[in-house]
């Protein structure tokens, strides 16, 4: 989701409209984004919330071209700054697992075993990895839009990814 | 479909022959896929709350643009009233008279300070008890309680005394202090005189000097509205007169010529008359403020 990107409307300031845009467009993948790096869903929507209050705080120097990285930086600092890294466990919820029936109880099992080790092997990557990891196969962004969204260049969300990929497939195969 | 690592498996229907099927990157893909991020409140709950912070924020705002607007007023009434009434009515250390309008003020030690038009003076109240000096920008009479030193500052020299009546005129280049009563000592440019009762200490292109003529109640006569003059240069009784009436004088063809004599602050034309008759002199007043002076066609 991209909010258009008017080529003659390049001046500053935002007004509510444009406000109310940019949470529509970006509020979802902003609450994943902290939630990927907390865990919490209810800490990931303060901090969202909180970061679009400063972002209207400072609405009137906010290009709304950039607006986007703009509450992923300041996102990010709200968290950094009121969490100490911590080891988590991130509870995902799957459509694979829930409401729904399987074969056997077997299949059953051993589809959750899956699960839960997955989410395990996610939740100890290291933050970073972890988030770019998820917002490409989570939220279907592009390396280049993590990489706008986060400042980061395309190579650094390259090599997050692999890094990220490898120690998953690792963990996994070590079992199954 | 059957392999390749983006294809979406409907999770509904992973039965276990597919699930045995797929690579571990396809496993991984395909949960991953699966997983969505749990919220403790949905987006248009969060978009309320914040829009209710928002408002509580901008509810604020308006009370300080009030006290903006407050403080607006306040001064514009303080600038109307700046003639009759003190800075700071608790504290004052300003006080100001405007043009056209005289000021009688009484120190916190008792002294009486009568305040010219487009005269100011200042003081520090908390020191002043302590210590006597006050600042004077303009003209301004003074009758000193006896007791400490009592000194008037004055951007062309200083003016101090015990006890006793005096008046400082303060503007341009110029200061003239005269002594009514007791004992004055000016300084000055790092001379220093003395003066006393009936005597005028005069800053005369920068060397202080004592004129000892006879100066009579007409020097602080200002005070009751009546203004004498002795040989005052043209422009400064123009000048004068701006003050006493909050008007703008424009004068052309005035230099070098002198005055004496007397005038009140009560009517502007007459006056003006009074001035302008004796030194063949024509004057026109435009929008009721604006006058202009020019020596009489011959």
């Amino acid at each position: 989701m991209r909010i258009g990107s008017d080529k003659n409307q390049a001046e500053t300031g935002l007004d509510q409209a444009g406000f109310e845009q940019l949470f529509d467009a970006y509020y979802d993948e902003l609450q994943h984004f902290i939630f990927y790096k907390s865990g919490d869903a209810e800490v990931a929507e303060d901090i969202i919330q909180d970061a679009f209050l400063k972002l209207w705080e400072v609405r009137s120097t906010v290009r709304i071209e950039t607006a986007r990285a703009l509450l992923y930086t300041i996102a990010a600092n709200l968290f950094s700054n009121r969490f100490k890294r911590m080891k988590l466990k991130l509870k995902l919820q799957s459509t694979i697992v829930q409401d729904r029936t399987f074969e056997t109880p077997e299949f059953e099992m051993e589809i959750k075993e899956f699960d839960q080790k997955l989410q395990r092997v996610i939740s100890g990557l290291n933050e970073n990895c972890r988030t770019v990891f998820l917002m490409n196969r989570m939220d279907n962004m592009t390396y280049n839009e993590i990489a706008d969204n986060l400042s980061l260049s395309v190579k650094a969300v390259e090599k997050r990814m692999k890094k990220a990929l490898e120690h998953i497939r690792k963990e996994i195969d070590q079992k199954f | 479909m059957e392999t390749g690592k983006n294809r979406h498996i409907d999770s509904q229907i992973l039965s276990k022959s597919n699930f045995d099927h797929l690579s571990t990157d396809e496993k991984i893909d395909t949960f991953v896929q699966s997983y969505h991020v749990p919220q403790k409140s949905n987006k248009a709950e969060v978009f309320q709350r914040l829009q209710a912070k928002l408002e509580h924020q901008q509810n604020e705002k308006p009370v300080r643009n009030l006290r903006v607007y407050w403080s607006a007023a306040a001064s514009i009434a303080l600038v109307a009233l700046l003639t009759t009434i003190y800075f700071y009515q608790s504290k004052p250390s300003q006080i100001v008279a405007g043009r056209g309008s005289h000021l009688d003020y009484t120190l916190p030690d008792g002294s009486v300070v009568n305040i010219n038009a487009d005269s100011k003076i200042s003081f520090s109240e908390s020191r002043f008890t302590k210590k006597r000096i006050l600042k004077l920008e303009g003209e301004a009479f003074f009758s000193v309680q006896k007791g400490k030193p009592f000194e008037v500052e004055t951007s062309q020299g200083k003016v101090e005394v015990l006890g006793t009546t005096f008046n400082v005129y303060s503007r341009n280049q110029d200061l003239i202090v005269t002594c009514l009563t007791g004992k004055v000592q000016v300084s000055a440019k790092s001379q220093t005189i003395m003066i006393v009762a009936g005597e005028k200490a005069e800053l005369i292109s920068g060397t202080l000097q004592k004129t000892s003529n006879l100066v009579d109640e007409k020097v602080a006569g200002w005070r009751s509205g009546e203004f004498h003059f002795e040989s005052a240069p043209l422009i400064s009784i123009f000048e004068e007169i701006e003050r006493q009436f909050n008007v703008t004088i424009t004068t052309t063809g005035l230099e070098n010529r002198f005055f004496t004599g007397d005038f009140t602050n009560k009517n502007l034309t007459e006056t003006l008359e009074t001035v302008c008759l004796p030194m063949e002199l024509d004057y026109e007043i435009t929008n009721g403020n604006q006058i202009g002076i020019k020596p009489k066609k011959k």
